[in-house]
C-alpha cells in the first residue's frame, strides 16, 4: 500500500472526527478559544441532550433500510405534556417519569405496530403520528404553557441553574467528582483495551498494532481528561451528560455486541438475505419503532426539565435534527451502515458549529443555511466516496 | 432467396472476467424467421441486448450492418427508430396503466405536447386487433394474464412499426395453447414480410417456425442450420447444442454410504406470489436420501428456485400445499427459522440479491443464520465469532488477506464460499445448492464439488439445481428433470446422458416424457 | 433473468391501493363531510361562497400539493416546499417595498419572476442531485428546506408587511360573481368573491392534469415511479424524468409562495411552516402511493379540500380551537391509510376466491 492510499484509507475512515477537530479548532481560533471554556463545553452537552438521545433512536430505525420516524418531535412534546400535566398535580415525581417514558414506549409500539406487521410505509405511519400528536399536546394543554415546578424533578433531568452532579467529595474551587469521573473512565477504557487485545492475541486472532493502539488511547485519554477537566473548572458534570452517557453506553452495547443490533444491520444490508437466514425482520422493525418511542419519551423529559416548562410547541423540528445528525455522523440513507459513536459525533458537530457561530456574534439564522449545507456536504460525499470505491 | 436484412459481423462483448460474446457472426434474411438456439448463458440474450442497443455502441466490439448500413446504436431509442424492437423476456409493462398507456409508454400519440388519448385507444385497439386480443384497450395490465400480456408485448412492438421483431423466450411463460397462438402469430407476420428473431428454449417450436437456426455454446457461433437444407430435427438442434466432452472436471466420489429417506416431499403445490392464478409449482413429489447428491436440472423458469425456496420455510409463492418429511417425521416449515430448526439449508443461487451482505464483512455473513453459536443471552462474543469465521476460511480454502474484509471485495467463488460457510455453520442435514456454481471460475468450480463431496461423505444430503448439464451429471447421484413446475423425469445417474435430459426438458408434452423416464 | 425479476419482486412491498378508486373515495368523502356541515353547522356551509373561501384560503396549499403529487408520482419526495413558500414570500415582500415607487405592474411582473426564479433554482439544483448524484430525495429536499428556511430568517426575522400599493390592490382584486352570492341581514346582495390566488391554483390543478395525462413528460413519471426497470427498458431518459418532476415541483412552490402573499401580503420566518407535511397528507389522501407510479392530482386536488374543510369545521364548530386541525389532519391520514390496506384486502380476497373456483376448469384438460 503506499502511502498515499494509506492517507485516504486514513481521511476515510475518520472523515468526520477530523471534520470535528477541524471545525472545533476553527472556532476555538475565531472566537480566541471561548468555545473551549468550560462553561461553553457544558452548554454544548446541556442544550443538545434531546438530539443525542433522538439521534440515537433515529439511527436505529435508518439502519434498518433508511426508514426514519416522523413523529420524534411530537412525541417528545406528548410526553413532555403528559408529564407537566401530571406534575402539576402533585403526582409523586417517580410514578410521572415512570408513566412518560411507558407513554413513548406505548406511541413507538403502536407506530411499530402498523410499520412491522401491516407493512404501511414508516413515512406515512410516523408522518400521522406527528400530526396527531402535535394536535394531542395542543388539546391536553389546550394551547397554553404548563409550568414544572418540581425542583428534584429539574435538577434530576439536567434544568435550572442547578443542575450538575453534586460533587460527593466537596472540592474546592475544581470539581474534583469530575476529575475523578475522568480519571476512571480513562482507566477503564485503558483496561478494556488492553484486556481484549490480550486475549485475542492467545487466541490467535489479529491485532491492530502496537503503536496504533497507543497512539489511539493517548488521543483518547487525553481528550476525556481535557473535557473533564474544563467541565470541573465549571460546575462539574451536567446531570444532562450523565443521561446522554447512559443512553450512548446502552446503545453502543446493543448495537456492536448484541445479537438484536446485528439483525438492524443485516436488514438494512440485505434484508432478503437476512430473512432467508431464519430471521423475523418484522420482530426487528418493531424493536426500532418501539425503542424510538421510549427514547422520544426521555427526550421528552429532559426538554420539560431543561425548559422547567412544556409547550405545545416544543419539539417542532426535533426529528429533523436527528436525521441530520445521523446522516452526518456517516449513517447510509440506504441503512445497513452507521455507528453510535458516528452519530454522536455527528451530533457533537452541530452543537459545535451552532455554539460556536453564536459567539461569534453571526447572526443565529445563519445557523439553519449551515446545517442544511453541512448535511447536504456530508451526504454528496459519502455517496461520491462510495461511488469512486466502486 | 432474398438479401439479408441484418448481418452481425465479429461481435465480440466481454464483462469484468467473461466474455460473453466471442468473435459472433449471425446473419438474418429478409422476411424469415430466425432462430437462435444455445443453453442458458451461451450469450443469446446479450448477443440481442448488443443488437438492441441496451449495451450502447463501443461497449463491444464488431460491427452490426443493418439494411446495408452500419449501424451505432447508443441506446434502445436508435434501433427502435430503425425499427428494430425487442420483445424482453421479462416483461416491460406498468402493472398499473392500461394496455393503451402500455403500448404507447416512450412512443406516445399526438401532437408533440400533448398525447391524444382518443388517437391512442383507436390505435391500440387496431393493433389488438391484429394480434387477436378482443380486451378493451383501457383494462389495466394487471387484470390480464400472462398470455395476453405477451400478446400486448407484441402489439406494443408492431405499434412501434417494427420490421425486426426480436423475441427474448416469448413463450416460456406461457401455455401450450397461447404459444401456439402466438407462433401461429409470427407465421401470419412473415406473410406479411415481417422479419423475426426467436430466441427459445423450446426445440420442437423452433423447429415448427423457424427458416433459419443459429446455434451458439460458450459465446461462440457454432453453426448455422436451414429449414429445407439441413436436418433441423430436434436431436441434430440438441447435438449441436450440447456438443462438449465430458472430462475428469469433477472429482470422485468414494466409498459413501446412500442411507435412509433423509427428506420426502409430497404433492407440493405453489402459486404465484403476485398473480396468484399462476401455478408455478404442479404436484410435485420426490425423494433426498442421507449421503446422497440429487440434481434438479431444468430451464430457467422451470421453477426449480421456486420449489426450494417455497419449501425452505415458505419463502417464496403463496397458497402452498403439500407436505414435507424430514427422517420421515412430517414437518410443518412456516418461516425460514423453522426449515433451520428442522435441518434445512437453502443456498440461494442470487448471491448477491439474497444470499451475502456485501457491505458486511466476511465474519458477519458466517455467523448470521446461526447466531446463537457465538453468543450467550443475545451478546455476541466477537472473538469466537472471528474464530468461527477463521476455521470455515481454513476449511472452504477461502483466499482473502483477513475475515474481517467486506464480502463485497471477494470475487465470485470466495463468495460462494462465503455463502457455503454460513450454511454449514448452521449445521443442516440437508443442503438446498441453487446453482453453486454460477458465475465463477473453474478452479473454483472444482473445489466446490470438492465441498459438495465432504458434505455427502459427512452424511448430508445434498439437493443440487443447476443449469449446467455436465455439473448435474458428473456430480449427482440422482436427476429429477423439471418442466413448467412439474417433474417430466427422472434418472439414475448411471443411466442419464446429456441428450437423454435435454430430450428431457424440450419435450413440452409430459406425457411424452413419461415414457422416456420408463425406457 | 427471469428468475432473477421474480427475485426483485419478492422485495418490493405490495402496493397498498388500486389506480383510480382511492380517487373517487376521496371525492366521496369531501362531499359528504361537506353535506355534513350543510346539514348539522349549517350557516356559512350553506352558501356557495364557502367553497370559495375553501379554495381562496388554501390556494398555496393546493399548488404545493400538486407540486408534491407530481415527485411522488416519480416515487420521490420533496419535504423543501414548505421552505422555498417561507424564502420565496419573505424576498417578494422585501423586493416589492424596495420598489415601492416604481412602476407598480413592471415591479410585480419582476416580483413574479423572482418567485418563479427560487423555485426555479431550488427545482434545478434539487433535481440535479437526485437525479444525477443518486442521493436520496428526502436527504436532499431536507437539506434544501433547512437552507431555505435559513436564508428567510437571514432575509429578515421581523416580520415584513407588504406596502406596495400596485400588488395590495392585486391582493384586494376578486372576481365577483353575483347570482352566487346572497343577501345580507341588512338586504344588500353580497356576490361571491374569487380571489385570484385561487383561479390560479385551480389552473395549475388542470395544467397539472393535462401535463400528466397528455404528455410524454408526464407518462414518463408515472413510468419511473411505477416499474424503474421497465421505464429504462423502454427507452425512457429515467435521469431527465427525474430532474424535471423536481424542476416543476420548485417552479410550482415558487408560484405557491407568490399566491401566498397575494392571499396575506406579508413576509415572516414562520410563513407556511409545516406545509409540506399537508401537501404530503393531501396527496395521499387524494390516493396518490408513496411508492410511486400512481396518483393524480384531482385527486390530490380533492384531498387539499378534505384538509381544508375539516379546518373550517372545527373553526366554525363548538370547539373552536385550531390546535384540533393538525390532530383531524393526522387521523384522517390514517383513516385513509387503514382504508386503504381494507380495500386492497378485500380485493385480494375476492381474486383468490374467483380463482379457486376457476382453478379446477383449467386444469381438466391437461389430465383429460
Amino acid at each position: 500500500m503506499t502511502t498515499k492510499t494509506k492517507i485516504l484509507n486514513f481521511v476515510q475512515k475518520y472523515t468526520m472526527i477530523i471534520a470535528l477537530v477541524l471545525v472545533t479548532a476553527f472556532f476555538a481560533w475565531r472566537t480566541n478559544g471561548k468555545l473551549l471554556l468550560p462553561q461553553n463545553l457544558t452548554n454544548i452537552i446541556a442544550q443538545n441532550a434531546y438530539v443525542f438521545v433522538l439521534a440515537t433512536g433515529m439511527l436505529l430505525c435508518i439502519l434498518t433500510g433508511g426508514n426514519i420516524d416522523l413523529s420524534v418531535g411530537s412525541v417528545v412534546c406528548f410526553v413532555g405534556t403528559i408529564g407537566a400535566v401530571l406534575m402539576r398535580s402533585d403526582l409523586n415525581m417517580w410514578l410521572a417519569v415512570l408513566i412518560m417514558l411507558v407513554v413513548g414506549l406505548l406511541i413507538g409500539a403502536w407506530q411499530a405496530f402498523w410499520i412491522a406487521y401491516v407493512k404501511v410505509p414508516p413515512f406515512i405511519t410516523t408522518l400521522s403520528g406527528m400530526m396527531v400528536f402535535r394536535g394531542l399536546s395542543n388539546v391536553v394543554l389546550e394551547g397554553k404553557t404548563v409550568s414544572v415546578t418540581n425542583e428534584k424533578f429539574v435538577q434530576l433531568f439536567g434544568g435550572g441553574a442547578n443542575c450538575y452532579v453534586p460533587d460527593v467529595f466537596h472540592g474546592q474551587g475544581i470539581n474534583l467528582l469530575c476529575v475523578v469521573v475522568g480519571v476512571i473512565a480513562c482507566a477503564l477504557y485503558l483496561f478494556f483495551t488492553l484486556r481484549s487485545r490480550a486475549v485475542r492475541k492467545r487466541n490467535d486472532l489479529e491485532v491492530e498494532s502496537l503503536t496504533r493502539t497507543i497512539v489511539k488511547a493517548v488521543i483518547i485519554v487525553a481528550v476525556v481528561m481535557f473535557f473533564t477537566l474544563r467541565l470541573a473548572q465549571y460546575k462539574g458534570i451536567p446531570m444532562a451528560l450523565l443521561w446522554v452517557a447512559v443512553v450512548v453506553l446502552i446503545y453502543t452495547y446493543i448495537t456492536s455486541k448484541t445479537t438484536v443490533g446485528r439483525y438492524l444491520y443485516a436488514i438494512g444490508g440485505n434484508e432478503m438475505a437476512t430473512k432467508l437466514s431464519g430471521i423475523d425482520t418484522r420482530k426487528i422493525y418493531f424493536f426500532a419503532y418501539t425503542n424510538m418511542g421510549l427514547l422520544a419519551g426521555l427526550a421528552g423529559i429532559l426538554t420539560i426539565a431543561r425548559m422547567t416548562s412544556a409547550q405545545p410547541t416544543y419539539g417542532q423540528n426535533y426529528e429533523m435534527d436527528a436525521i441530520g445528525s445521523c446522516f452526518i455522523g456517516g449513517a447510509s440513507a440506504y441503512g445497513g451502515v452507521g455507528t453510535v459513536p458516528g452519530v454522536i459525533i455527528g451530533a457533537l458537530l452541530m452543537g459545535v458549529i451552532n455554539i460556536g457561530m453564536s459567539i461569534m456574534g453571526v447572526d443565529a439564522n445563519y445557523q439553519k443555511v449551515v446545517k442544511g449545507l453541512v448535511l447536504l456536504a456530508a451526504v454528496i460525499f459519502d455517496v461520491v466516496s462510495k461511488k469512486k470505491n466502486r | 432467396m432474398t438479401e439479408n436484412i441484418l448481418e452481425m459481423r465479429g461481435i465480440t462483448k466481454e464483462f469484468p472476467g467473461v466474455k460473453a460474446l466471442d468473435n459472433v457472426n449471425f446473419a438474418v434474411k429478409k422476411g424469415s424467421i430466425h432462430a437462435l438456439v444455445g443453453e442458458n448463458g451461451a450469450g443469446k440474450s446479450t448477443l440481442m441486448n448488443v443488437l438492441s442497443g441496451w449495451y450502447p455502441y463501443g461497449s463491444y466490439s464488431g460491427d452490426i450492418v443493418y439494411e446495408g448500413e452500419v449501424c451505432k446504436f447508443s441506446k434502445i431509442k436508435d434501433s427502435e427508430e430503425k425499427g428494430i424492437v425487442i420483445i424482453h423476456q421479462e416483461l416491460a409493462l406498468v402493472p398499473y396503466m392500461t394496455i393503451g398507456e402500455n403500448m404507447f409508454l416512450g412512443n406516445e400519440q399526438g401532437k408533440k405536447y400533448a398525447i391524444n388519448w382518443d388517437k391512442t385507444h383507436a390505435e391500440a385497439t387496431k393493433y389488438l386487433k391484429i394480434v387477436g386480443l378482443t380486451e378493451s384497450s383501457k383494462t389495466l395490465i394487471k387484470d390480464i394474464g400472462v398470455g395476453k400480456q405477451q400478446m400486448v408485448e407484441i402489439a406494443k412492438a408492431l405499434a412501434k412499426n417494427a420490421r425486426l421483431m426480436i423475441l427474448d423466450e416469448p413463450t416460456s411463460s406461457l401455455n401450450e395453447e397461447d404459444s401456439q397462438a402466438l407462433l401461429d402469430l409470427l407465421l401470419e407476420f412473415k406473410k406479411q414480410g415481417m422479419t423475426s428473431i426467436i430466441i427459445s428454449h423450446k426445440i420442437n417450436e423452433v423447429s415448427y417456425v423457424a427458416d433459419d437456426i443459429t446455434i451458439l455454446r460458450d459465446g461462440k457461433t457454432i453453426e448455422t442450420l436451414h429449414k429445407g437444407t439441413d436436418d433441423i430435427s430436434e436431436d441434430r438442434i440438441i447435438r449441436g447444442m450440447v456438443g462438449r466432452e465430458m472430462d475428469d472436471r469433477f472429482p470422485k466420489r468414494h466409498d459413501v454410504k446412500i442411507g435412509e429417506v433423509a427428506l420426502e416431499v409430497k404433492h407440493w403445490n405453489v402459486y404465484h406470489p403476485i398473480y396468484t392464478e399462476k401455478k408455478v409449482i404442479d404436484d410435485v413429489s420426490f425423494t433426498v436420501r442421507r449421503g446422497e447428491v440429487v440434481g434438479f436440472s431444468g430451464l430457467m423458469g422451470a421453477g426449480r428456485t421456486e420449489l426450494a425456496m417455497s419449501i425452505f420455510g415458505r419463502s417464496y409463492g403463496s397458497e402452498i400445499s403439500g407436505t414435507v418429511e424430514i427422517h420421515g417425521k412430517e414437518v410443518k416449515l412456516h418461516s425460514p427459522r423453522q426449515a433451520i430448526d428442522a435441518g434445512l439449508a437453502y443456498v440461494t443461487e442470487d448471491r448477491k440479491g439474497s444470499g451475502l451482505i456485501l457491505s458486511n464483512p466476511i465474519s458477519v455473513n458466517t455467523t448470521l443464520a446461526n447466531l446463537k453459536g457465538v453468543c450467550s443471552h443475545g451478546v455476541i462474543n466477537h472473538d469466537k465469532e472471528l474464530a468461527v469465521a477463521e476455521e470455515y476460511r481454513k476449511k472452504l480454502n477461502t483466499k482473502t488477506p483477513s475475515v474481517q474484509q467486506n464480502v463485497g471485495n471477494l470475487s465470485g467463488g470466495n463468495q460462494q464460499k462465503v455463502l457455503l460457510a454460513k450454511w454449514m455453520y448452521a449445521d443442516p442435514d440437508i443442503l438446498i445448492l441453487d446453482e453453486p456454481t454460477r458465475g465463477i471460475d473453474v478452479g473454483a468450480k472444482y473445489e466446490i464439488y470438492c465441498i459438495i463431496n465432504d458434505l455427502v461423505a459427512a452424511g448430508k444430503s445434498v439437493i443440487m439445481i443447476s443449469s449446467e448439464l455436465p455439473e448435474v451429471l458428473g456430480m449427482s447421484d440422482r436427476i429429477y428433470v423439471l418442466n413448467e413446475g412439474r417433474i417430466v423425469g427422472e434418472f439414475q445417474a448411471a443411466d442419464a446422458t446429456q441428450e437423454k435430459i435435454m430430450a428431457c426438458i424440450l419435450s413440452t408434452d409430459p406425457a411424452k416424457a413419461e415414457k422416456e423416464k420408463e425406457q | 433473468m427471469a428468475e432473477k425479476n421474480n427475485h426483485n419482486r419478492l422485495h418490493v412491498r405490495e402496493p397498498l391501493s388500486d389506480t383510480q378508486m382511492l380517487m373517487y373515495i376521496s371525492i366521496g368523502i369531501f362531499a359528504a363531510m361537506y353535506i355534513a356541515a350543510m346539514l348539522t353547522l349549517k350557516g356559512g356551509f350553506l352558501k356557495p361562497q364557502m367553497i370559495f373561501d375553501l379554495i381562496n384560503d388554501n390556494a398555496a396549499l393546493i399548488i404545493i400539493s400538486c407540486a408534491l403529487t407530481i415527485v411522488m408520482i416519480g416515487g420521490g419526495i420533496n419535504i423543501s416546499v414548505g421552505g422555498v413558500i417561507g424564502l420565496t414570500v419573505m424576498s417578494c415582500a422585501l423586493f416589492l417595498n424596495s420598489n415601492a415607487d416604481g412602476n407598480s405592474a413592471v415591479s410585480i411582473l419582476l416580483t413574479l419572476l423572482l418567485a418563479l426564479g427560487i423555485g426555479l433554482a431550488f427545482g434545478v439544483l434539487q433535481g440535479f442531485l437526485v437525479s444525477h448524484l443518486e442521493i436520496q430525495p428526502f436527504i436532499v429536499t431536507l437539506a434544501g428546506m433547512f437552507l431555505a428556511r435559513g436564508l428567510t430568517t437571514i432575509l429578515s426575522v421581523n416580520p415584513v408587511k407588504v406596502t406596495h400599493e400596485g400588488f395590495l390592490a392585486l391582493v384586494k382584486a376578486k372576481l365577483k360573481i353575483s347570482w352566487l352570492g346572497y343577501t345580507a341581514q341588512n338586504g344588500n346582495l353580497i356576490p361571491a368573491k374569487i380571489e385570484i390566488g385561487a383561479i390560479v391554483a385551480v389552473c395549475v390543478v388542470i395544467l397539472m392534469y393535462l401535463i400528466l395525462r397528455y404528455t410524454r413528460l408526464g407518462r414518463s413519471i408515472y413510468a419511473v415511479g411505477g416499474n424503474r426497470q421497465s421505464a429504462l427498458m423502454l427507452g425512457i431518459n429515467v435521469k431527465s424524468t427525474v430532474f424535471w418532476s423536481y424542476v416543476i415541483s420548485g417552479l410550482l412552490s415558487g408560484l405557491a409562495g407568490f399566491v401566498f402573499l397575494m392571499h396575506k401580503p406579508a413576509g415572516n420566518a414562520s410563513v407556511a411552516m409545516r406545509s409540506e407535511m399537508d401537501a404530503i397528507a393531501s396527496s395521499i389522501i387524494g390516493g396518490t402511493l408513496l411508492t410511486g407510479g400512481v396518483g393524480n392530482v384531482i385527486g390530490t386536488f380533492f384531498g387539499s379540500m378534505i384538509l381544508a374543510t375539516i379546518q373550517k369545521i372545527i373553526a366554525l364548530s363548538p370547539l373552536n380551537a385550531s390546535w384540533w386541525q393538525e390532530m383531524a389532519n393526522g387521523a384522517m391520514l390514517s383513516f385513509f391509510i387503514l382504508l386503504q390496506s381494507l380495500v386492497l384486502m378485500r380485493k385480494n380476497r375476492s381474486r383468490r376466491k374467483k380463482k379457486e373456483s376457476a382453478a379446477p376448469a383449467k386444469d381438466r384438460p391437461k389430465d383429460g
